[in-house]
């Protein structure tokens, strides 16, 4: 019983480590989904964690400006451009601002 | 003599009388009798004023004839003339290489096909037959709103379209028009299959990637932004992630993010403001014990997870802060909740099994 049970959890483990190593491109990568319908619209944003954390201290954004969950904040353009998530930064003066010339430095095609 | 004379004046009389008598008559029977006898008698028309009239209408037809056949003439030299003084250079190419040197280009360095027209880099004909005329530019711009968002909004500019294209082209096949046409909804996701705006855009005219902006004004760039502050680690001048990982300290395999904090390699902003301070490291490691198996025993270090965390990153949202409340797992831990919320996602992977159970740490 003991072998099978270590070769269950064996499988398992390596099916996680499977999952996490393909599920991400670079370390700690978000690539943010279409919803079910939009597919193969503009491209969906990259937000590369490493880029960030060089500069900010994990808790600079979370979870005052971004929930520390996937699916948990509700990102769109329009609140970007309102100065919410990505745009408490991205607006010219911390950081590049958002505007229409800028969108394929998140927007990239996979 | 006598006889002769008297036979002429009766003659004389007797015509003069009847020329007399016809003209004393109608209207009709004069207009009807007296062109036989004179010259110059139109009949029909009583009004001598009309003649002179029509005269000055045929010699006005006959000049605007001529000068119309004058202009003709000329349009038809310059014709003639027009592949020899304004063909531009771009026509003598024969090869695409040649052409593409020659053409202005756009953002993200594509050919700019409105900005050639408008400079006259190619001066396509507007038909095969010389003397067609070029179709009028319609300067028309059309404001495409979307009603989810505010900014998305595109305007269409019927100028650069119409200075290539005919009306036709497009209306009303691609984009229906009228009241009564139900124009469908534009969206990316149909204009980058190929439909609508893509029957043409990123096949013969720009392709939308990386050329948002030349439709979608409402948000423009005001000036490129430049940082106004030092890099404060050499790693932020990493371009890439191939550049940043080579600074990096490794640890099995994984880059040992606490380790280039610890030695100053990164020197992460506590906050966006920067007044905010940076919080304290807590040095506190926390034992976890698994009851069937203490071989397992998890040593927490809260210190290196402070250096990038603060308390409520975690609790208690993620862990409660009453020791043993949580039920955690590797099969948990792997299906990505407690550790697994940041390890094998921002922090090291999940197979670096000595950094947390000290059992599998191997020797030193």
């Amino acid at each position: 019983m003991r072998p099978l049970l270590r070769g269950l959890s064996a499988a398992m483990i390596l099916a996680g480590v499977l999952a996490s190593s393909t599920a991400q491109g670079v370390d700690g990568d978000i690539a943010f989904k279409r919803k079910p319908g939009e597919e193969g619209s503009t491209p969906p944003a990259v937000f590369p964690h490493w880029f960030h954390r060089i500069r900010y201290k994990c808790y600079a954004c979370h979870p005052s400006i971004v929930e520390m969950k996937a699916g948990a904040n509700a990102i769109t353009m329009d609140a970007i451009s309102g100065g919410k998530f990505c745009g408490v930064c991205h607006n010219g003066k911390i950081a590049w601002e958002v505007s229409f010339n800028t969108c394929p430095r998140c927007h990239v095609e996979k | 003599m006598n006889r002769v004379g008297i036979a002429v004046l009766g003659t004389v009389v007797t015509a003069t009388l009847t020329i007399w008598l016809l003209a004393g008559c109608s209207k009709a029977t004069r207009d009807k009798i007296l062109p036989y006898f004179f010259d110059g008698f139109s009949g029909g028309s009583s009004n001598p004023a009309v003649p002179t009239r029509r005269i000055r209408r045929d010699l006005l037809a006959d000049i605007q004839t001529l000068k119309r056949e004058l202009v003709d003439a000329r349009a038809a030299a310059k014709a003639v003339e027009r592949p020899l003084e304004t063909k531009p250079p771009v026509e003598q190419a024969k090869e695409w290489e040649q052409v593409v040197e020659l053409l202005p280009r756009d953002g993200a360095g594509r050919v700019d096909w409105v900005q050639a027209l408008k400079s006259g880099t190619v001066a396509p004909r507007p038909s095969a037959d010389p003397q067609a005329p070029a179709q009028a530019v319609l300067d028309l711009d059309v404001e495409l709103s979307d009603a989810g968002s505010r900014i998305f909004r595109a305007v269409y500019p019927h100028a650069p379209h119409t200075a290539w294209l005919a009306c036709g082209n497009c209306h009303p096949a691609i984009f229906p028009l009228g009241r009564k046409a139900a124009p469908a909804k534009i969206t990316m996701q149909k204009v980058r299959a190929g439909g609508q705006c893509g029957v043409c855009h990123g096949k013969v005219a720009f392709n939308v990637d990386g050329e948002c902006s030349r439709c979608h004004r409402a948000i423009p760039a005001k000036s490129e932004w430049r940082p106004t502050e030092e890099p404060r680690a050499p790693m932020e001048r990493a371009a890439s992630w191939s550049e940043a990982v080579k600074l990096l300290p490794d640890a099995l395999g994984t880059p040992d993010w606490v380790q280039a904090l610890g030695r100053d390699l990164v020197k992460p902003r506590p906050g966006v403001d920067p007044k905010v301070e940076d919080a304290p490291q807590l040095p506190l490691d926390v034992e976890l014990v698994p009851t069937t198996n203490p071989l397992f025993k998890v040593v927490f270090p809260h210190a290196a997870h402070t250096g990038w965390l603060t308390c409520e990153n975690c609790h208690p949202a993620i862990f409660q802060m009453a020791r043993g409340a949580d039920p955690i797992t590797m099969e948990k831990v792997f299906a990505g909740e407690y550790c697994g919320r940041c390890h094998g996602k921002v922090a090291f992977e999940l197979t670096a099994c000595g950094r947390c159970h000290p059992a599998l740490a191997g020797p030193k």
